[in-house]
């Protein structure tokens, strides 16, 4: 599981928040921000979860105020960033930008990069699945969500989960060594 | 299959520190609220734009068959758009539109040039509305904000449906 589900946010930070104390909006944000991007990179790419993080921050200062505390505030928040993640895969025109990006990141990184943590091979392995296939498999594997709520947050199907995770096991069985170059060769989803 | 978990694990153990700080989140936020305002006065000149390629078309149309009042093929369509001009069911309203425009056929969207541009905009704000909608009643927002979206979004179908409706009328004219 992420970091962002187990985050623990103290009562009385959030009360502060919700009386609109500006400092305390700051507080919070410095210690949700980071892990909240971490997911949103993970599920859309760098450039898009630069806006999530920003309209999930929004939601969040937003919706605080019905927050009772039923759920872990981590938890809680990381429904927020997921849906908006989300919303960007279910658009076309969205979706497509999320592809390019990545795309374009991917060979960035594989080729020119000294960072050696890139060189991991999860970070190879996730580059080679489509965004909606990433984070289908992001989801169920990292986050724990059950194929059901992965299709109903999709807008779809239980099934629509399953055989995204099946395709996307199968394509890092298969194909464990794709280079950049095929990586830009790629058809690009429909928009 | 290879094992997902396993697979993920370096990964997931990976962070990232937020791309701006708590000063910089608040330039953007003022910066989107400054685009959505720009955003509605969009909306409002479309809807102008859209009035006026509407009347234009029916003058045209209007000139060319000055005897034709109630063309045959778009009865039903008529119905819908003298429905929309009712107050007090916006909704039903909406799904008759949305019917109507789902019978027109997908490609060409547009067969004239004049109107191409005016049904694009339309088209990009229903769909910006539509996810505005679906963020807003996925966070249970005020019951004023999802009224006022889909008033708006009432409001922008029914004027795709004029500028539909109009469209047909001058292709089946001339």
């Amino acid at each position: 599981m992420s970091k962002l589900a187990d985050l623990v946010v103290g009562d009385g930070l959030l009360a502060a928040v919700r009386t609109g104390d500006r400092d305390a909006a700051g507080r919070l944000y410095a210690a949700v921000a980071g892990p909240a991007y971490t997911l949103a990179r993970r599920l859309v790419g760098p450039a898009v979860a630069e806006d999530v993080l920003q309209d999930s921050m929004i939601r969040m200062f937003a919706a605080l105020g019905g927050f009772r505390g039923e759920a872990p505030f981590g938890s809680w928040l990381r429904r927020i960033v997921v849906t908006q993640c989300l919303m960007q895969l279910r658009s076309p025109w969205r979706r497509a930008r999320v592809y390019w990006e990545d795309v374009a990141q991917s060979a960035g990184e594989l080729t020119d990069s000294t960072d050696p943590a890139l060189a991991v091979d999860a970070e190879r392995a996730l580059r080679r699945l489509t965004p909606t296939a990433r984070a289908v498999l992001w989801l169920h594997a990292v986050e724990g969500y059950s194929h059901a709520d992965i299709g109903a947050q999709f807008g779809r199907s239980e099934s629509f989960s399953k055989t995204q995770l099946a395709r996307a096991l199968r394509r890092l069985r298969d194909d464990p060594n794709t280079s950049p170059e095929e990586l830009l060769c790629q058809t690009p989803p429909k928009s | 299959m290879p094992d997902p978990t396993q697979i993920l694990s370096p990964a997931a153990q990976r962070e990232w520190p937020a791309p701006y700080d708590y000063a910089a989140f608040e330039a953007r936020v003022t910066a989107a609220r400054r685009r959505v305002l720009a955003g509605q006065r969009v909306g409002v000149a479309t809807l102008a734009a859209v009035s006026i390629a509407v009347l234009s078309l029916l003058l045209v149309s209007a000139r060319q068959r000055p005897a034709l009042t109630t063309p045959a093929l778009t009865t039903e369509a008529a119905a819908i758009v003298s429905t929309g001009a009712t107050p007090g069911d916006a909704a039903l309203s909406t799904v008759m539109d949305e019917s109507w425009l789902r019978h027109l056929p997908r490609e060409p969207a547009v067969a004239r040039g004049s109107t191409r541009a005016p049904v694009g905009m339309l088209q990009d704000r229903i769909a910006w509305l539509d996810d505005s909608l679906s963020a807003a009643l996925q966070e249970q927002a005020a019951h004023g904000e999802v009224l006022r979206l889909r008033s708006e979004r009432a409001q922008l179908v029914d004027a795709l449906v004029r500028v539909r409706y109009a469209e047909q009328l001058a292709v089946q004219f001339n």
